[in-house]
């Protein structure tokens, strides 16, 4: 199986990342200023710091040289997950840890793959995608506020039909119920045609902040790239050709 | 002696407290005529609350109110099981008039305090304070709190405090709201005056319920949006923490076809800016600024950037000194403050961002709102003024 395309799929989430803390801030930062008391320069240096040492991995992730550098990666989108989490103030942000696992588990997926671990890159791209379906989807069945506004301008953008936010929060409720199933199936057994629809739905929402931000929604977009690519990568994964053995 | 009568006064006071904490009053949608009066009970108690008023100051003598009526909100804080608020809305009340109250509940009387209703004159004058973001600085927060308990007290017509959001850091966490309302209590002035509060929903107050039971948002206000009239002024309080696009949007554009004309001031208040000086926008750029453009909105009060910010006049996402709306606050009244990224081309001159605690002071009237800055020292760091607007979409 080809790794590219989910190496490419870690340098665009990676780059689009750096780029986002650059402009506003990360919630690393944020926690080191307002828990840890530490000068906002140096919250800013450190952010600074980081983000060149993630492009400078990413640039030799491009050229296959130091593969341990992935790993780097992980651990940044994990602490960055992590720290959502213990930050608060956004809805559902208590969610972060689950809803962040296709950004932080794939680099560590794909260290695995490189080296030689198939089975073991593998589940990790299917508790990656799975557990990130599951939350988002428990994230609508909550009724998020930013899901409600999403499903009221997609209705209305892509159909011309209007609807109420009661319209939009049974809407919520079968999306939800999709994620969930679809999150089960992915960590449990999954065929590969549900791996291609949660691939598609994956692309969609990913797409849809760049439909609903305009502009500003481009970084978002490629910050959840891994969300259609990791399902993408084991929807083929499981149609390869199986190389049969020749001792039967 | 004087010892001991310090000492017996100091334990009376504890004794006070412990049965009427936290006092409040807030001001909701007609503060001319209604206002909630509120505090907080800890432990379980059975004896009837009652809240004695009048429109002279009686001293605290309770014989002597001409009016009384029961608390009739009384439940447990959402998640709590010891703290209980107990709430009123007292009604019928005259426009622009100062009424003194007392609180009785079972043997324990609370001192005397007064508050001063909105006017409903279209020509009334008035002030207002601005802030928002309280939330773990406490330091500053006491700090803020004592300015403007000293600038209610120079400025006898501040009406009420309109709080952008951020109270506390965690809002599921009752303790964090205890040690709030505890602090501004400390608004207070020593004659007992208290300002009145205009809230709206921040980020972290992530528990809508304790929102609700806190800021005692009842029925229709359980969403924690509302429009407060006062004088000519209608302030429109939102809710950055719910749908945008929904319910919130179509109620806004409702009201301001529904409300009379001539309130010619209109304002804004709500957490997460359209207009950051810190973040990136909020979704109240894609689905209220167009309203308020189409209104001709005439000042917005945004927070949570934890900076001092105005921004350029802005219509169209341009500026316009003719059609542009000015975007004031970012919040700081009790939290670390941030650096702004002031590489935003609505933040340049006349706008400005920059690090300082701060509370706007508005003083209306019916042809002029002068809009200041009021630093942590007193010091007035800006002021401008705003005319009325033409507004033929009205």
């Amino acid at each position: 199986m080809n790794n590219n395309f989910l190496k490419l799929g870690i340098c665009f989430q990676t780059l689009a990342q750096v780029i986002q803390v650059s402009l506003y801030g990360s919630a690393l930062g944020t926690f080191l200023f307002l828990n840890l008391d530490i000068g906002e320069s140096s919250t800013f240096m450190l952010e600074k710091i980081i983000a060149l040492i993630m492009v400078g991995v990413v640039s030799l992730l491009l050229v296959n040289k130091f593969p341990q550098g992935i790993l780097l990666v992980g651990l940044y989108f994990f602490i960055e997950a992590f720290m959502i989490w213990i930050n608060g103030g956004r809805p559902h942000s208590q969610l972060s840890f689950f809803t962040h696992m296709a950004r932080y588990l794939t680099p560590f997926a794909f260290y695995a793959l490189v080296k030689g671990h198939e089975k073991v890159g593998i589940n990790l791209l299917r508790w990656a995608i799975g557990f990130t379906f599951i939350f988002h989807g428990i994230k609508a069945l909550q009724y998020n506020p930013l899901f409600i506004d999403y499903v009221m301008e997609g209705v209305e953008g892509l159909f011309g039909i209007a609807i109420m936010e009661s319209g939009a929060k049974q809407i919520l409720v079968v999306i939800g119920l999709f994620d969930v199933l679809f999150g089960v199936l992915a960590i449990l057994k999954c065929p590969p045609w549900a791996y291609f629809y949660m691939a598609l739905w994956g692309g969609i929402t990913a797409w849809f902040r760049i439909y609903f931000h305009g502009d500003l929604g481009i970084l978002p977009m490629f910050v959840r790239i891994n969300h259609l690519l990791i399902p993408l990568y084991l929807g083929f994964y499981l149609k390869r050709p199986k190389v049969e053995s020749l001792y039967v | 002696m004087f010892k001991v009568i310090s000492m017996f006064s100091i334990l009376l006071s504890f004794s006070l407290s412990a049965e009427v904490d936290h006092i409040r009053v807030l001001f909701q949608e007609r503060p001319y005529e209604n206002v909630v009066v509120a505090f907080t009970q800890f432990g379980k108690s059975e004896e009837q609350a009652v809240v004695y008023f009048d429109e002279v100051s009686r001293s605290g003598k309770i014989d002597g109110y001409a009016k009384k009526q029961n608390f009739n909100i009384k439940r447990l804080y959402h998640g709590q099981n010891k703290a209980f608020v107990v709430a009123r809305k007292l009604t019928g009340l005259k426009p622009a008039t100062n009424y003194y109250f007392t609180i009785k509940v079972g043997n324990v009387t609370s001192r005397e305090y007064y508050f001063k209703t909105a006017p409903k004159d279209l020509n009334a004058q008035f002030k207002l304070l601005f802030g928002g973001d309280s939330r773990s600085d406490r330091v500053a927060r006491k700090s803020m709190n004592h300015l403007i308990r000293d600038l209610v007290q120079k400025n006898g017509d501040i009406l009420a405090l309109v709080h952008g959001g951020d109270m506390v850091w965690d809002g599921a966490e009752w303790d964090e709201f205890s040690v709030w309302l505890s602090d501004h209590v400390e608004t207070i002035g020593r004659d007992g005056k208290i300002l009145p509060l205009i809230v709206a929903r921040g980020n972290h107050e992530k528990d809508a319920l304790l929102f609700q039971d806190i800021f005692v948002l009842e029925n229709h206000l359980s969403d924690a949006y509302y429009v407060t009239q006062m004088g000519k002024l209608l302030l429109f309080n939102l809710n950055t923490n719910i749908s945008h696009k929904g319910n919130q949007r179509k109620w806004l554009l409702s009201k301001l076809e529904e409300l009379p004309k001539e309130h010619n001031w209109l304002l804004a208040n709500y957490h997460r800016p359209a207009w950051p000086a810190v973040k990136s926008p909020g979704r109240a750029l894609k689905y209220w600024v167009p309203i308020f453009e189409k209104y001709q909105f005439d000042l917005v009060f945004e927070s949570d950037g934890h900076v001092l910010k105005k921004t350029q006049p802005i219509f169209e996402r341009q500026l316009d000194y003719e059609k542009g709306i000015i975007y004031v606050g970012e919040g700081g009244m009790g939290v670390k403050l941030r650096r702004p990224r002031t590489n935003k081309w609505y933040l340049e001159g006349p706008g400005y961002a920059t690090s300082k605690y701060h509370v706007f002071m508005l003083d209306v009237s019916s042809s002029k709102m002068t809009c200041s800055v009021v630093l942590k020292n007193q010091s007035i760091y800006d002021s401008f003024d705003l005319n009325p607007r033409k507004r033929p979409l009205l």
